[in-house]
């Protein structure tokens, strides 16, 4: 809307026909065609359909992929941003939430994370543990590295420093819990489902300290990480 | 990154005939084609590069909406309390057609059990600041059933029936409780960027307010806009 200055990128249809449907999802119909050799106009994008516009003026949705055969006004195919395995491999941002075990108790946690090279990132969390009696809140810090990147499967391992802070459920029974800290050690696995979505399924050791008293705990948990 | 399908099409070797058939294909659009064509029935090796830098169409050239920003309003029926308003806000992100994940935010306050309406005013089991409810979850959703609705003959919207299901913490009786959330909802698109949606959830957690520790269940019946950016 604020960009009425910008003419539309306009490209050339190259494959026989190119459809539009009538919005932007499985099912559809379509209700026109553009031939090859005619020239589109991008207006819109949602997820991966681009709303475009023929020149005989029918305003439809086409698929990314069928879009990715067109050709720019120089004559070369028509390079149109889009996301695929390996992408999410790149520098890049990503922004995620898990939920797990910890020993015994549920927990969440929220994640941002930036990778700066291509095996190594680093990794913000902050999270919630339900155990019975007491429920914590913790901030954590990883870094995380991926050295191994050919198959669909990208193992990963991690190193962190968290802080725990605790709230007693029954406020009657413990008065102060105070503050813990700890180191983590852990690994994972992530996949790739599609689009920008990564699913990770992680195992990690905790050592927590609190009033010089040190405890192994151990957490599963499985997250869903979009990236950009 | 090059573009992808020129460089896919130079390096395959076995498909050449495919290959040489697109490759005249393309080079019959292009303002070099005939270049190519005099070299006749020998195999192309090499394709002249043209000049012009391949200029990419970024993301910026384009109007995408992939986030989704908005409010909601309903009723909320607490377990073991009574029905209350419900005010919250959403935001989402979209990242196929299919799937999207959405962060939910919402308020509410407890009324009174049956068993202190039926005890009179000097039993209460919370006090007013613990009757206070809030909760915030990250949801995973998918459009299962895409379609569109047809007010009338020329009047028609693209809809979603969807279903939603994840993780989040409830404030209630002065705890925090880990909160499983699944729901359905039903998503009407006015325009390209505003949708309105009615929603049904149910917020589950394991509460020992008024017994033995018991799973909840709290369900939630709302309706809001969201606008797409």
């Amino acid at each position: 809307m604020s960009q009425a200055a910008d003419p539309a990128p306009t490209l050339e249809v190259a494959d026989p026909f190119i459809e539009l449907h009538t919005a932007p999802g499985r099912g559809y119909p379509v209700f026109h065609v553009i031939e090859k050799g005619e020239q589109v106009e991008l207006l819109k994008r949602k997820t991966n359909w681009y709303k475009v516009r023929a020149v005989s003026g029918e305003t439809g949705w086409t698929k990314a992929t069928q879009l990715g055969r067109t050709l720019q006004p120089t004559g070369l195919p028509a390079d149109l941003p889009e996301v695929s395995h390996g992408q999410y491999l790149e520098s890049s941002w990503r922004v995620g939430f898990t939920a797990g075990m910890f020993e015994d108790s549920p927990s969440f946690s929220l994640t941002a994370g930036y990778r700066p090279l291509t095996w190594l990132g680093a990794e913000l969390e902050a999270g919630k543990i339900y155990n019975q009696s007491v429920t914590s809140d913790y901030y954590g810090a990883n870094l995380v590295i991926e050295p191994l990147h050919q198959w669909s499967l990208t193992p990963y391992a991690l190193a962190g420093y968290s802080q725990f802070s605790f709230d007693a459920r029954q406020k009657v029974l413990l008065s102060d819990l105070g503050d813990a800290d700890g180191v983590t050690f852990g690994g994972g696995l992530g996949y790739y489902i599609g689009r920008n979505f990564l699913i990770r399924a992680e195992y990690r050791v905790y050592s927590v300290s609190s009033n010089s008293d040190s405890t192994g705990l151990s957490e599963w948990k499985i997250g869903l990480n979009t990236f950009f | 990154m090059e573009n992808r399908s020129q460089h896919v099409l130079l390096s395959t070797r076995k498909p050449r005939v495919i290959g040489i058939a697109l490759l005249t294909g393309l080079l019959a659009l292009t303002p070099s084609g005939p270049l190519l064509a005099q070299e006749g029935g020998s195999a192309p090796v090499q394709v002249i590069e043209p000049d012009i830098e391949p200029r990419s169409i970024s993301e910026a050239d384009i109007d995408a909406e992939f986030f989704e920003v908005g409010a909601f309003a309903g009723m909320l029926t607490i377990d073991n309390f009574s029905s209350e308003p419900l005010f919250g806000v959403s935001a989402a992100f979209h990242a196929t057609e299919d799937f999207f994940l959405q962060f939910n935010y919402g308020v509410s306050e407890a009324g009174l059990t049956s068993f202190e309406e039926l005890s009179g005013s000097n039993v209460r089991l919370l006090t007013d600041d613990d009757r206070d409810y809030s909760y915030y979850d990250f949801l995973v959703g998918y459009n299962i059933f895409p379609g569109e609705i047809f007010f009338s003959d020329s009047l028609t919207f693209n809809s979603a029936f969807y279903l939603v299901g994840g993780v989040g913490n409830t404030e209630f009786g002065g705890e925090s409780n880990f909160t499983t959330t699944l729901g359905t909802g039903f998503r009407i698109v006015l325009l390209d960027w505003l949708t309105v949606h009615v929603d049904f959830r149910d917020h589950m957690f394991n509460s020992d307010l008024i017994r033995e520790s018991q799973l909840t269940h709290n369900i939630e019946l709302s309706s809001g806009i969201t606008l797409f950016f």
